[in-house]
């Protein structure tokens, strides 16, 4: 219809030519020899030369910004280790001693006995099975002096039923009682299991969280015409490329992969009931694009990633011995640290040729969260963790192809563990 | 025309290893076409000449990339990185321009209108076109030379859809007033060289 008008048009303008400006060979010239001049023997990878300088340099400090975070991550792992073993101490010393049974060990645990009602608790689990093992080990010299220990902490386990009236301690005495009577060595961790989360949060300020998350799936689309994730570079290859073919038929397959996060972070228990988290994330975000016409296609491989500085709280509203309800709601701050975008050209199913390029997102992704809780707690200083939650990823003004900005609003579960550090 | 082909894909191959000869061959067979498909997109000379420049480089740049499938395919797709070079510049230095016609969103009373190029010389279209704003005139010359659809219009020059096809309404109804701006001239002239 009204296209023959505009075919006429390009038919004529097609095979018109106009003469260049003025000097311009000249300068191409001079840009040529100083590339030459590099000593590069081939001229595709001259021109690139000019740029290796500048990302060496965005590549130092890409480094320098990542290097910057590790150590921050490091630190904080460093120094939360170091203030388990410190805290850990209380409860590994009587196992330690357990390889020596002597008369110091009796005497240490008489010791414990001037110390709070928890700590003895605990001293107490750990010791009766071995004085009991130390029974078998010993020789018959020592008899003597072991059943006075025997004694003695009997006595004393006796005095706790009477001091707590709590039902699960008396409950583990029942247990210890039991266990001791059948020399069962391994009774030692069920007893220390048990014996926990008595009043373990009112003494655990500060935990930390290792965790990782997924969105419940990933996101694809496909549309007629082509398509691509490239920026710079790579557009001007995927021009060439297909300026070669006719448009007709062609589509373009975006498939977004599920993102993968994870976390460090820290948790504060303000009180009993309400706690803040924040720490250090990574995450990758990958994604495919072929776009396609008759007899070749294009692959683009994008792979982002990402470090963030979450800052959740959380309001505790059900806890039992085991385990502890929560809800969760939070902002983060994502960064794109660094990235690559690969593609793949393909002629009848072969492999005609790849393009790498590095791309970053200066602008920074912002999201909001919330999620409901749930933790199993292991021991006095470990839970296991389940948040499915829901994000919402706010655009930013970056023109990179992600999840992020294909489905700003979606579902996720985060799974993780908990140490808890005892002030 | 088999001679052609393998002296043209000697001449790529040339290329690919730095022989500024064939660089230089190259120049002469190609630049006067593709300073005219760079003109078609900017109007001053010194940004033709920069534009240029920079799209040969990156020609000779990218050309160890180009797969050779006949006479005419080089020619398309030098072009292809000078249109692109030239839409870079533009999105770069009239940005403003581009945005700026976003709201002309207001669809024109008479669509069909045609303009009718059949007696007009081609520097004189050239010059028509040269002549249209710039989001009128990349818009134009995207679909109509580089037979691009609007959604693609669109997202090559992040504007809107609707924004494309509007603007390249306006454009024919711009030519097409040239058009006759043009003929009466002519005939004024021609009646001024008959007395």
């Amino acid at each position: 219809m009204s296209d023959i008008w505009q075919n006429k048009l390009r038919n004529r303008i097609n095979s018109y030519e106009e003469t260049a400006p003025d000097g311009l060979w000249e300068e191409l010239e001079r840009q040529i020899d100083s590339d030459i001049m590099l000593g590069e023997k081939d001229i595709s990878e001259n021109y690139i030369s000019g740029k290796v300088i500048n990302i060496q340099n965005r590549k130092l400090h890409r480094l320098r910004s990542i290097s910057i975070s590790a150590i921050a991550a490091a630190a904080v792992v460093v120094l939360f280790y170091l203030l388990n073993i410190k805290q850990d101490n209380t409860i590994h010393e009587p196992i330690l001693k357990e390889n020596n049974i002597d008369i110091e060990f009796a005497d240490k645990s008489e010791l414990d006995l001037n110390k709070e009602v928890p700590d003895i608790i605990l001293a107490k689990n750990n010791i009766k099975p071995k004085v009991t093992s130390s029974n078998i080990l010993t020789t018959s010299e020592n008899k003597s002096s072991e059943t006075e220990i025997n004694n003695g902490i009997t006595l004393y386990n006796e005095d706790i039923v009477t001091e707590r009236v709590d039902e699960p301690v008396v409950i583990e005495e029942q247990v210890v009682n039991d266990i001791s009577k059948e020399n069962l060595e391994d009774g030692n961790e069920l007893l220390i299991a048990s014996s926990s989360n008595i009043d373990n949060l009112k003494r655990s300020r500060w935990q930390t969280n290792v965790s990782i998350s997924n969105t419940s799936s990933g996101s694809s689309e496909t549309f007629p015409g082509y398509g691509t994730f490239a920026l710079k570079e790579t557009v001007n290859q995927q021009y060439a490329f297909l300026s070669e073919y006719s448009r007709e038929g062609a589509y373009t397959d975006i498939k977004h992969e599920q993102p993968i996060t994870l976390g460090l972070t820290l948790r504060y228990n303000i009180n009993d009931k309400w706690n803040i988290t924040s720490g250090i994330t990574y995450s990758l975000l990958s994604s495919k694009l072929r776009s396609q016409g008759e007899n070749y296609y294009y692959d683009d491989n994008q792979k982002l990633h990402y470090i963030g500085v979450p800052l959740n709280i959380a309001y505790n509203f059900w806890q039992n011995n085991n385990f502890l309800g929560y809800f969760t709601a939070g902002a983060h701050m994502q960064k794109n640290v660094c990235g690559r975008l690969v593609s793949n050209y393909y002629i009848d199913n072969q492999l005609e040729s790849t393009i790498s390029e590095r791309i970053t997102e200066k602008e920074l992704q912002w999201s909001v969260n919330s999620a409901v809780g749930i933790e199993y707690r292991v021991s006095d200083y470990l839970g296991l963790y389940a948040e499915p939650g829901i994000d919402y990823y706010f655009k930013n003004s970056s023109e990179l192809k992600t999840i992020y900005k294909d489905r700003p609003f979606s579902f996720n579960l985060r799974v993780g563990i908990r140490f808890t550090f005892n002030d | 025309m088999r001679k052609d082909e393998s002296r043209e894909r000697e001449l790529i191959q040339q290329i690919v290893h730095g022989d500024k000869v064939a660089m230089k061959m190259f120049y002469d067979t190609y630049s006067g076409y593709l300073t005219a498909v760079c003109a078609r997109y900017i109007s001053d000379k010194e940004d033709i000449k920069d534009v240029l420049q920079e799209s040969f480089l990156k020609i000779f740049r990218a050309i160890h990339n180009f797969k050779y499938r006949g006479i005419g395919s080089l020619k398309a797709w030098s072009a292809r990185i000078v249109v692109n070079e030239s839409l870079k510049f533009i999105r770069e230095n009239d940005k403003m321009q581009l945005m700026s016609l976003k709201d002309w969103d207001i669809p024109d009373d008479n669509d069909n209108i045609e303009p009718d190029f059949e007696d007009i010389p081609t520097t004189a279209i050239l010059e028509m076109i040269s002549s249209l704003p710039v989001g009128y005139r990349t818009v134009f010359n995207l679909y109509v030379f580089e037979e691009k659809s609007h959604k693609e219009i669109a997202s090559m020059l992040n504007i809107a859809e609707n924004s494309s096809a509007s603007q390249f309404h306006r454009a024919k109804r711009l030519l097409v007033k040239e058009i006759e701006k043009y003929r009466l001239n002519k005939e004024n002239n021609e009646r001024y060289l008959a007395k």
